[in-house]
């Protein structure tokens, strides 16, 4: 918003290095764990991690590595684009797993109960997860309930109910016995898959489709949202400060219920990609914590520093580092260096305001 | 009835330490999101003392030192949030989540190295089996364990510490206003680490509390299943006061309890399902939340880092 007079583009310059500077430190911390664990191999376990899912085609030639990125990017970059939007307008949207928990019952059941088509099923999770998001936007407008708070109980209220309605078959039956999970959609219902366009024999994998540009392109549409339009300004008037937002005759309330249901809908079309591309299935019975993966939206985020271009980029790192972290040799190192190495970059983020003013001087002094 | 009142105990016990420390990081003006993982962290240090040195030492001892141990390890960890929320004037709740992620990651880390270090052959198990006699008393059926005893003194101190001495009031006044509390000379950073330190102190007792007492295995890879957030939904419906937060501490905890117990009590006659119990807990919270937040009177500097020249 506010632009710098010298140089225009100065701002997203400074929050990119800045961001680089942040993953490069967390990569020299995440070795540093490596060579603490377990010196000799150290080197090797990290060349896994920086590699990520390429180290198989290196190694191998094979694409296993890159088919799990590109089938587990796209719900990383929808999260990561409900987070980012969330905090333009000052709200941390932590719900993120919520809505995609909802958001994933939305798609499961529109696909295996009613047999619709796959973009009809994205919708129906989108307004899914929408109507989720809508709980948080609204006790945060009308009652004054902290959204942080609100959202983490959203987010265990909905695992439990969506445990609830796959395993019961109180909706139709969607849950495999002898999988104890619910049912492959390609063999249940192959016409709500999301198309791949021949991807699939491509990479050898089934769950490589489409999903990965409707990821960017949703991408691409949230920056124009949030840069481009009248609401996008007043949400991010809203996020700036909301009494001189409000001074300015714009109506808060309806603007934070609004973002809050958008929040939620890219929430459920992120797990829209997931499910309706056949990369797990919903676990009713062992799904008694939240699923993990998707609240890595919230690092994704905060790495892009909420820049909608920028999260694809940081989805990519995030599934690259856990996809790499899953190929360490189990006998020395455990894949959870992967996290580790991730939530120390987060930390780091913290550190921002040394790091920007760093970055800063040091592009300004090049000039 | 006595597995009811058992649970309820144990369920208070912790949520009453996680909430008090949650309490006074908000009162000296810092949300600490980061309770789950500070929980997370104090009950590995804990169990891992109890399992190192429990059969050679005596009991009062082997109590004093887990307990310790478990109490120290939450505060340094706790101190990494204080160092990016009070020296770098951080957003809170970056750090806090950043924390959160690293704690899980990091107890996984730590089990399976110690596992793969004590079992020959090596193993990646994320569990640990402990044995927790020392802690748990029997009386007239009904199971206690030392942590009840322990979380009364922690709240009768945390009641005098915050409204009856100097110190109390100058931590409440950081929380409430920084510059004004800055103007008569007190130091608003030292009281905001102290603030946090406490909070990773009686966090860290909280995780061991919930970790130890009723089970003999514990898979770290479930972290401690959302106390720590639950925590800081008591701290609300206490209103930031002792007192309260003890009374909404067993509210809390029947809640919880009811969806542990369910098939054991009357409640088994309606036959719900187990989600439904597990729902309870925090349907209620947010219930409760909805019609008190509107008139809920927090610490207002609380979630704001510290700007020295701001008026």
């Amino acid at each position: 918003m506010i632009k710098n007079i010298e140089n225009p583009l100065l701002p997203s310059l400074t929050s990119f290095f800045t961001s680089l500077l942040c993953i490069a430190l967390g990569f020299v911390l995440g070795f540093f764990i490596l060579f603490a664990i377990s010196p000799s191999n150290a080197f090797e376990g990290f060349t896994k991690i920086l590699q990520g899912g390429f180290y198989m085609y290196f190694k191998l030639g094979n694409t296993s590595g890159l088919s799990r990125i590109i089938s587990q990017t796209p719900m990383l970059i929808l999260g990561g684009l409900s987070v980012a939007i969330a905090y333009k307008a000052g709200l941390f949207n932590i719900g993120v797993t919520g809505q995609y928990i909802v958001g994933g019952l939305g798609a499961i059941y529109s696909a295996l109960v009613l047999h619709l088509p796959w973009y009809i099923c994205t919708m129906v999770a989108a307004l899914f997860g929408a109507i989720w998001g809508v709980f948080v936007g609204y006790f945060k407008a009308y009652f004054n309930v902290s959204e942080i708070i609100s959202a983490i109980m959203l987010n265990w209220i909905a695992l439990f109910f969506v445990n609830q309605i796959t395993y019961s078959g109180a909706w139709g039956d969607m849950f495999d016995p002898a999988m104890n999970a619910t049912y492959i959609l390609a063999h249940k219902a192959p016409s709500s898959m999301i198309p791949n366009l021949g991807m699939a024999k491509f990479f050898n994998s089934n769950t490589v489709t489409i999903a990965i540009f409707i990821a960017i392109i949703f991408a691409v549409i949230v920056h124009i949202l949030i840069s481009k339009t009248t609401f996008g300004y007043e949400l991010q008037a809203c996020g700036l400060g909301k009494d001189a937002a409000k001074y300015a005759g714009i109506n808060d309330k309806r603007t934070t219920i609004y973002n809050m249901a958008i929040a939620g809908a890219l929430a459920g079309i992120a797990a829209a990609t997931y499910f309706l591309s056949d990369v797990d299935q919903w676990h009713p019975q062992i799904s008694s914590e939240l699923p993990d993966m998707i609240a890595n939206s919230i690092p994704v985020a905060l790495l892009a520093m909420c820049n909608p271009i920028g999260v694809i980029f940081a989805a990519l790192l995030v599934v690259n580092v856990s996809v790499g972290a899953t190929y360490l040799n189990t006998k020395f190192f455990q894949p959870e260096i992967g996290n580790l190495t991730i939530s120390v970059i987060i930390y780091l983020c913290a550190f921002v305001a040394i790091f920007k003013d760093f970055v800063e001087n040091f592009l300004k002094r090049r000039r | 009835m006595l597995l009811l009142l058992k649970y309820t105990f144990l369920y208070s016990t912790v949520l009453m330490l996680v909430a008090l420390g949650g309490m006074f990081s908000e009162r000296s003006g810092v949300i600490n999101i980061a309770l789950e993982g500070i929980m997370e962290i104090g009950g590995l240090a804990g169990i891992l003392t109890v399992i190192i040195f429990g059969d050679t030492m005596s009991t009062p001892a082997i109590i004093f030192l887990s307990i310790l141990a478990s109490a120290i390890c939450g505060m340094l960890f706790s101190l990494l949030l204080a160092y990016s929320a009070v020296s770098l004037n951080a957003n809170q709740i970056i750090g806090g989540t950043a924390l959160n992620m690293m704690a899980l990651s990091l107890t996984v880390i730590l089990v399976k190295l110690y596992n793969n270090a004590v079992k020959l052959g090596g193993s990646q198990s994320p569990k640990l089996t402990f044995n927790n006699d020392n802690f748990v008393y029997n009386i007239g059926g009904l199971t206690f364990n030392v942590f009840l005893p322990i979380a009364i003194v922690i709240l009768i101190i945390a009641y005098v510490f915050l409204f009856k001495t100097k110190y109390g009031l100058r931590l409440r006044a950081c929380g409430e206003h920084p510059q004004a509390a800055d103007s008569v000379g007190i130091s608003v950073y030292s009281y905001r680490y102290l603030g946090v330190a406490i909070s990773g102190f009686l966090g860290g007792i909280g995780g061991f509390a919930y970790i130890l007492p009723t089970v003999a295995l514990w898979n770290f890879e479930v972290g401690v299943t959302g106390f720590g957030f639950l925590a800081l939904a008591v701290v609300i419906f206490g209103q930031w006061n002792p007192f309260k937060i003890a009374g909404a501490s067993v509210f809390f905890a029947l809640f919880k309890t009811l969806a542990n117990v369910s098939d054991s009590t009357v409640f088994a006659k309606l036959n719900l399902s187990q989600n439904i119990y597990n729902m309870l807990p925090f349907i209620a919270s947010l219930a409760i939340l909805i019609f008190t937040a509107k008139n809920s009177a927090g610490p207002k500097a609380a979630g704001v880092p510290y700007d020295k020249g701001q008026r």
